[in-house]
């Protein structure tokens, strides 16, 4: 029944699809860790105050040895209180949003799902907020030293709640609906959005002053309890990625077909919605919203390297960490002093690309 | 010996499957027919493990299928899924390789990649190594994940014990000469000692190519055995309703008063 023979068919030309995508898939790591490192070292270098080439090697002598005597008082404070870990936050929710959001799209089996398009985000917003609403209860030294690591598993109950309910409502017989999954997104996005809205109208000024950051999204209040707080969340997802890469190859045909395949759909389903929560909810409580990150870094990649979750997904977590240190050193830069919310550049970097991406390979991207 | 003991499947108040029996031994072509509703793919589930009967057991080489873990049991059968959606950019050599990624016992990604030519030119496609899967014809999908599934449990035996090929209705997207190419894949499968279970339509084929035929009608198991013993008119009268007007017009002659099943396996290729 052969229409080939074998001999032939090791012979036979390899097309230019899957000759770019082996070599791709070969260097990606590298070069986007190059990439990254790059940003990072911008990030340093670039703010109002000017700070020498020489002082931010000096600063990461520093943080790493401890040697005191090569920086000055000014660029000490600059580097390590402000851009460090400004540039450090950056990183976590850019590698938390990319990476969960090409998770959640290989959970639902689909491009288009996206934590901040299906209404992640907004439950993990909404629980954010009634985080700081209701905890004004709590003692005052209390929320001084706590409420910063109170806000990220708010969040992430806020997300798991929002995913889990999201994929009962979408999957049906182990299919899981593209129009279910976005109009449920918007009606639970909206309903977060509601409650989230109530609970801002009878909150004090004080209050007002934290719950409008929510909806802006930026990474202007960084500060090192805040990295702290979110590094657990960003940490469990970066280290479960090898893990679950190959179950999610399998999940990509189907539920059933996952299982026959050998996977605990049951545990992998369960692990991979703990995990989207908690690093979304830990980007939304340490950054605000920021959208497009979480799809469009996937999608670029996915183009380029293809779609296997061993190479994708530790490439979406370098990715997106550079892209938001980049688009927060344009936020921070193009008004100076005053600030772009980071929602604006990463819109106006992923909306092109996407819809570009769109157009070029209509044959490829079927949604 | 891949067996199902007086099996019941309630959902709600409905029974899919009322205290069915079922067997399939290796070295035979195990075919499964019957009317729409009949309770065919809930049988097939149970069998594959996907589902839990309500009373009764599935039992694989006598042990009971829910207690095999999922990678054992990934390495014992292969499943070819009535159809597969796929929607990211994935090549057909990287879905055929899926087939490959738990029940590899031991063997590197080197000495497997013969398995992924060989298993597409077993289905006519290694032509296709290179392309998209997004851009086949639904045929030509069918035919990815048939060589997908049989990387899976490449070999029919294994350590004295057999594999099995589940196929779910394979000829539904397929032209007639690819039709006849998955029942002989299929065919040799167990000539070499595995187990094939299918879910058919055509009875032709189901006739032409099986061992064993189990009829489902209503969730019940109505008749089982050789396609000569099962396949009567009598029985297409009264499973599929069948008046004698529609009989001769989808076999003529045959349908006389004939045994059909009779007609059909003398057709079997040796």
């Amino acid at each position: 029944m052969s229409e080939m023979t074998l001999s032939e068919a090791f012979k036979s030309p390899v097309t230019h699809a899957r000759t770019s995508r082996e070599i791709c898939q070969h260097y990606a790591l590298r070069a986007l860790t190059a990439l990254l490192l790059v940003v990072c070292f911008v990030s340093l270098a670039v703010g109002p105050t000017e700070v020498s080439v020489s002082h931010i090697f000096g600063a990461i002598d520093y943080w790493l040895l401890g040697d005191e005597t090569a920086l000055t008082l000014r660029d000490k404070v600059v580097l390590m209180d402000i851009r460090m870990p400004r540039t450090l936050l950056g990183c976590l929710v850019g590698a938390s949003l990319a990476a969960s959001g090409a998770m959640m799209q290989g959970l639902f089996r689909n491009p288009l799902a996206d934590p901040g398009l299906v209404g992640v985000s907004s439950g993990a917003g909404l629980a954010a907020v009634c985080v700081i609403t209701l905890s004004s209860g709590l003692p005052a030294w209390f929320l001084d030293d706590y409420s910063v690591y109170l806000l990220p598993w708010g969040a992430f109950i806020g997300g798991a709640a929002t995913t889990a309910l999201l994929y009962k409502v979408a999957t049906r017989r182990g299919q899981t609906s593209i129009a279910t999954m976005l109009l449920a997104g918007i009606a639970l996005g909206a309903l977060a959005g509601a409650v989230t809205g109530f609970l801002v109208f009878g909150s004090t000024d004080e209050e007002l002053r934290d719950l409008t950051f929510w909806g802006m999204g930026g990474l202007g209040s960084s500060t090192w309890p805040r990295v702290w707080s979110t590094l657990p969340f960003a940490l469990a997802v970066l280290i479960s990625l090898p893990f679950i890469a190959k179950g999610l190859n399998a999940f990509l045909l189907g539920e059933a077909e996952a299982f026959h395949l050998g996977f605990n759909t049951q545990h992998l389903k369960r692990l991979i919605i703990i995990l989207v929560a908690g690093a979304t909810g830990a980007s939304v409580a340490a950054a605000g919203a920021i959208g497009f990150v979480g799809i469009v870094v996937p999608h670029v990649l996915r183009l380029v390297i293809g779609p296997d979750h061993r190479f994708l997904l530790p490439s979406c977590a370098l990715l997106g960490a550079s892209l938001l240190v980049a688009a927060d050193v344009v936020a921070r830069t193009v008004v100076a002093p005053a600030e772009l919310p980071i929602g604006i550049i990463t819109a106006v970097i992923g909306a092109p690309v996407f819809l570009s991406i769109l157009l070029g390979r209509k044959n490829q991207v079927q949604l | 010996m891949l067996e199902a003991i007086n099996i019941t499947v309630h959902a709600g108040p409905k029974k899919l499957l009322r205290d069915v029996y079922f067997r399939s031994c290796p070295g035979e072509l195990t075919v499964i027919i019957g009317p729409n509703g009949a309770g065919k793919s809930t049988l097939l589930k149970c069998l594959t493990g996907d589902l839990t009967p309500t009373t009764g057991t599935v039992m694989l080489d006598g042990t009971s299928i829910l207690s095999v873990p999922a990678v054992e049991l990934a390495s014992r059968r292969a499943v070819l899924p009535q159809s597969s959606q796929l929607s990211f950019p994935f090549s057909v050599e990287e879905v055929v390789m899926l087939g490959l990624v738990s029940g590899t016992h031991g063997l590197s990604a080197k000495q497997l990649r013969p398995r992924v030519l060989e298993a597409l030119d077993r289905v006519g496609l290694s032509s296709y190594l290179h392309r998209y899967y997004q851009e086949l014809s639904g045929g030509e999908k069918q035919r990815v994940h048939l060589a997908r599934v049989l990387c899976q449990v490449w070999e029919p035996r294994q350590e004295g014990r057999a594999n099995y090929l589940f196929l779910d209705e394979p000829t539904a997207s397929l032209d007639l000469k690819h039709q006849i190419d998955v029942l002989e894949t299929g065919r040799k499968y167990a000539n070499e000692g595995g187990g094939v279970i299918a879910v058919l339509h055509d009875i032709d084929l189901a006739c032409v190519y099986a061992d064993k035929i189990f009829v489902l009608n209503h969730g019940n198991l109505v008749a089982h055995g050789t396609p000569q013993d099962v396949v009567t008119t009598d029985l297409l009268r009264s499973v599929y309703q069948l008046d004698d007007r529609m009989l001769e017009t989808k076999w003529g002659h045959l349908a006389k008063g004939q045994n059909l099943g009779k007609s059909w396996s003398e057709l079997r290729p040796s």
